[in-house]
């Protein structure tokens, strides 16, 4: 959405405010370019940008995250997850499904996810923290689980973190 | 040399229509067309917004007729 006066006098200035919504971005750059047409002599077409950077409170290096269940610690699944201070903590993992074909009160049920996230000692050139989160589940699953993993942390700036995954259970022959 | 001196009016009041015929009209002008709001930490604002000043350096109302996005 763009504000902007509609006719200037000679000799004036008008004003021109565009807005970037930028909730919900996690981090990595903006920009937003806006075209203002007019009957000027010289520049009928002009363009004007704004443009800017998110920095992540906690940067998410997976995507989509894969867990085989009743794999145990020896199958845990890592993701990195990095921060610009030292003390970030993880309250809890749940993995909550958004599966068809479950019966609604099973897909409710959020499954809690073990986990144990350990920091790299150094920071990063950038002054981020490196952290190490292993998941996993103990317990055994009757069928493949599509949903989201759901983190608290004790940073109020991002106190939840969501990740695309599924639960995958194996096969026994 | 009354007929030169008419030629001449005649001559400076032309270019000075010419003149006025090339530059009249609106003309916009805008400082710094590409705004840079810097590093903006996650979750600390929901919106960013700039102010662009246009200026309208012809000698006619200048009319925006349309702001779009690209």
């Amino acid at each position: 959405m763009v504000e902007y006066d509609s006719i200037i006098l000679p000799g004036r200035e008008g004003t021109l405010t565009p807005a970037v919504d930028i909730k919900g971005v996690q981090g990595g750059q903006f920009k937003k370019t806006i075209t203002v047409i007019s009957d000027a002599e010289n520049e009928s077409t002009l363009r004007v940008s704004l443009g800017g950077t998110v920095k992540a409170v906690i940067d998410v290096s997976s995507r989509f995250v894969r867990l085989k269940a009743e794999g145990g610690q020896n199958n845990a699944v890592e993701i990195t997850l990095s921060a610009e201070k030292s003390d970030l903590k993880i309250a809890d993992v749940a993995f909550e499904s958004q599966s068809g074909g479950a019966p609604t009160w099973q897909a409710e049920l959020p499954l809690y996810v073990r986990y144990k996230l350990t920091r790299a000692e150094k920071p990063k050139k950038d002054g981020y923290y490196d952290y190490t989160l292993a998941l996993w589940i103990q317990e055994p699953q009757k069928e493949n689980r599509h949903g989201e993993f759901v983190m608290h942390t004790n940073y109020a700036a991002k106190d939840e973190i969501r990740m695309r995954g599924m639960i995958e259970v194996t096969k026994h022959d | 040399m009354r007929l030169d001196v008419q030629h001449l009016t005649a001559a400076v009041l032309f270019s000075f229509f010419l003149v006025v015929a090339v530059f009249a009209g609106p003309k916009i002008k805008v400082d710094n067309t590409d705004y840079d709001a810097g590093t903006i930490l996650e979750g600390s604002k929901e919106r960013v917004t700039h102010t662009f000043k246009l200026k309208n350096i012809g000698d006619e109302p200048l009319h925006i007729k349309e702001v779009k996005p690209g």
